[in-house]
């Protein structure tokens, strides 16, 4: 039995296809990591598991059942996407009490849950007397991701969990979703921009390019390098084509002011 | 620090925002309504103005209209001190992205100060005034007469205004407090104890005004230089208090109330967390706060209000009688927008907490209403029944209306920006949405005009009877609503995503 199927999964915005998939198994207890560039359609594909969006055409099935219109993967699903996630006006605390309640844990439950998160959270979110709207960004982060994992759920769904976390951090949060993979089996999907932190952790890897899976890998097995020499080329490609551009030849600085958002310098 | 022309790029960043405002953004019918309605308020306030000499006659006839007129201006200008102390929106709001810039502090608290003149409470009085002043001043008296008073009206807005600026910008918490409680100490005193002499002082203040004497400009004039600068100083010592992050005052869980909506049972869960979006957020708790306010106002408003049937102030009750509710669930599911996705996504399910909305909006009302229904036992006995009645009508009729089209209504809140006038979670819809549900009581006025008792019981026993069977088939329309958010869920989720 798969943990998660995808048949022939599209999601069109207009014209424009965000996400085309024929076909996709994610087995039951694998720790599956998608990595792709911005507009790659990682997002998309999370949210059409979450059943957020509606797909224009297939399903996306999880534990035999298709996710649109139905409710029976809700209480075994633990998922973190941004902060849409997040209801800023509760304090941490308050939080986690409200999602644990949906899931049947009491506050001592919870209080007793959150202990195991004691290193990656305590000092600076719980206690604090603040608002989810007052932490920062950082600290959303870790919130949303501890109430995702804090249920302990059968599937896991993180979009860039490691997004504006410290060093120390982000190496908790892959011990964390090591762990539990291992502990208790838990499925897990997790996307990232940054291929060295899924290469640590994932036993799957799926590449998305344009809303298409281009590579499918299992680390150690499969080489990870040519994920890298993938990406490296394509930035290889866009630094040509920004060669080409007139715009380009008579102001060179604007042109890095595009890719970078700051005036860093051409980039190799 | 830089010689930048800080002032005129604040007054290109504050036409900017107005420009671009929520406002703006809405389709051209809701922009043609909304013009309309603002129309509306103007033509009403100008025809108030007009008729307002009949008025005074008929209650002071031995005085002048204008004479009469002065004896409440104070009055009217308390009134106006009260609405923009709930709605008035401090100018830190406007302070706080312009800290970090290389500019001098002092010079942009000045600035901003100046900025916050241009505010719609400083005008909307004038549309009264004008047409009363002509009609009282300008022909009968003087032009002089009149330019003097809308100048000396002019000035006791402005009044208003600093101290509501200075309240509201001052960093000492003690300091406000104790204006506050000297301001309604003086006003009980004054117009409760001593009416009389308080509305002689307002009447030698206006004549005083149209008969130029300079001490009744200079005195107010000097009020206002003085709560100005004192706001210019509260403002540049408050930089840092608005600059920071802050924190609750309260820690999780501590309010009683908080606790006792957690203990309730299947609801609870979904009852907390409604209380604490409404209490935790200035738009929605602002609109809370003002409750008890209303509860005593209303009762008051309708033992002085003139009229021999109850039918003119039928719309007040249709705003009244379903609470805080009536406001917020005109707005549904939109003041969840920003974390609808959680819901969703999460193991919560969507008619319980469609029911549970519905369970504790109703018991607010009934909370707000049962207090102000004893107070117009003893204010206005002829307005219980109808009052009694139209709660009933609002809390089934009403609330189903509004919960079952708030599906439609896909637009987004940010419910921590504060504003009176929701622009932002506007739409056609939602427009139309509420004039159906206030003119719906026609209907049911013209049933009750056919039945043999007295109007007011008439209309208590249709409007009570209606609204009865709509609660008792609540669970209906309920279930009905719930399909019709399950059908438009992906696009209504889609559209608070945006930002």
């Amino acid at each position: 039995m798969t943990a998660i199927r995808i048949e022939q999964l599209i999601k069109k915005y207009g014209q424009q296809t965000a996400l085309h998939i024929d076909h996709l198994e994610i087995e039951p207890g694998t720790l599956t990591g998608i990595v792709g560039n911005n507009g790659a359609g990682k997002t998309t594909l999370f949210r059409l598991m979450l059943d957020l969006i509606e797909p224009t055409a297939g399903k996306a099935i999880i534990a035999e059942q298709a996710v649109t219109g139905s409710d029976h993967w809700k209480p075994f699903t633990g998922s973190y996407l941004d902060e849409g996630f997040l209801i800023d006006f509760l304090t941490p605390e308050e939080y986690f009490y409200f999602v644990g309640k949906l899931h049947g844990m009491d506050p001592a439950a919870v209080d007793e849950r959150l202990k195991e998160f004691n290193r990656f959270i305590s000092d600076e979110v719980l206690g604090q007397k603040k608002y989810i709207r007052q932490l920062s960004t950082g600290n959303k982060q870790k919130v949303g991701i501890v109430a995702a994992m804090m249920v302990r759920p059968g599937l896991l769904i993180l979009d860039e969990p490691f997004n504006y976390l410290d060093p120390s951090s982000q190496i908790m949060v892959k011990r964390m979703l090591k762990a539990e993979n291992e502990a208790r089996g838990t499925t897990m999907l997790v996307s990232s921009h940054n291929l060295n932190h899924l290469t640590n952790i994932c036993s799957r890897v799926i590449l998305l390019e344009k809303g298409k899976i281009i590579k499918d890998l299992t680390p150690p097995q499969d080489d990870l390098g040519e994920v890298e020499q993938y990406f490296s080329l394509q930035a290889e490609d866009q630094n040509t084509e920004r060669a080409g551009d007139p715009a380009s030849d008579q102001n060179p600085a604007r042109d890095t002011n595009r890719d970078t958002g700051h005036n860093a310098g051409p980039r190799r | 620090m830089a010689s930048h022309n800080i002032p005129k790029i604040l007054l290109q960043h504050g036409w900017l925002s107005f420009r671009r405002a929520h406002y703006f953004d809405r389709s051209m019918g809701v922009k043609i309504l909304m013009v309309f309605v603002g129309f509306i308020f103007i033509w009403y306030l100008a025809m108030a103005g007009a008729l307002l000499p009949q008025l005074l006659d008929y209650v002071f006839p031995a005085k002048e209209p204008h004479h009469a007129f002065f004896s409440i201006l104070l009055y009217l200008y308390a009134a106006d001190l009260v609405t923009r102390f709930f709605v008035q929106s401090p100018p830190k709001q406007l302070i706080i992205s312009y800290l970090p810039l290389p500019v001098s502090r002092s010079k942009l608290a000045g600035f901003i100060l100046l900025r916050g003149w241009f505010s719609i409470f400083n005008i909307y009085l004038f549309p009264l005034l004008i047409p009363f002043f002509m009609r009282t001043l300008l022909f009968p008296v003087s032009a002089n007469a009149f330019w003097l008073a809308v100048l000396g009206c002019f000035l006791l807005g402005a009044l208003n205004h600093s101290l509501i600026t200075w309240y509201k910008t001052w960093p000492g918490r003690q300091a406000r407090i104790a204006a506050l409680v000297l301001f309604i100490a003086g006003a009980g005193v004054a117009g409760g104890l001593y009416p009389s002499a308080f509305m002689n002082i307002s009447e030698q203040l206006g004549r005083a005004f149209i008969a130029g004497n300079p001490w009744a400009f200079m005195l107010p004039l000097a009020a206002v230089a003085f709560f100005q600068s004192l706001s210019k100083k509260g403002l540049v010592q408050s930089f840092y208090d608005w600059a920071g992050t802050g924190h609750t005052k309260a820690p999780a869980g501590s309010s009683r109330i908080e606790k006792f909506f957690a203990g309730i049972p299947v609801f609870g869960t979904y009852w907390e967390l409604e209380w604490k979006l409404i209490m935790r957020n200035k738009r929605a708790s602002g609109g809370i706060r003002q409750w008890p306010l209303a509860i005593i106002g209303i009762p008051l408003f309708l033992y002085f209000a003139p009229g021999e049937s109850s039918g003119q102030y039928i719309y007040l009750l249709v705003m009244v009688a379903g609470g805080y509710g009536f406001y917020h669930l005109q707005y549904a599911f939109s003041w969840e927008s920003r974390f609808f996705d959680l819901i969703a996504s999460r193991d919560a399910d969507l008619y319980r907490f469609i029911q549970a909305k519905y369970y504790f909006y109703s018991l607010l009302a009934l909370s707000q209403i049962l207090p102000m229904l004893i107070l117009l036992g003893f204010a206005a006995p002829d307005m219980v029944l109808p009052m009694a009645g139209m709660f009933f009508y609002v809390t089934g009729v009403i609330f189903a209306f509004l919960f079952y089209t708030g599906v439609n209504n896909s637009t987004r809140i940010d419910p921590n920006k504060r504003a009176s006038f929701n622009f932002e979670g506007t739409s056609g819809t939602l427009f139309m949405t509420i004039l159906a549900a206030m003119f719906s009581v026609i209907i049911l006025m013209i049933i009750a005009y056919f039945l043999p008792f007295r109007m007011e019981e008439n209309f208590a026993m249709v409007t009570g009877a209606t609204g009865l069977i709509f609660i008792l088939l609540h669970p209906r329309w309920l279930r009905a609503t719930t399909k019709k958010f399950q059908r438009k869920k992906y696009h209504n989720l889609s559209k608070y995503r945006e930002k």
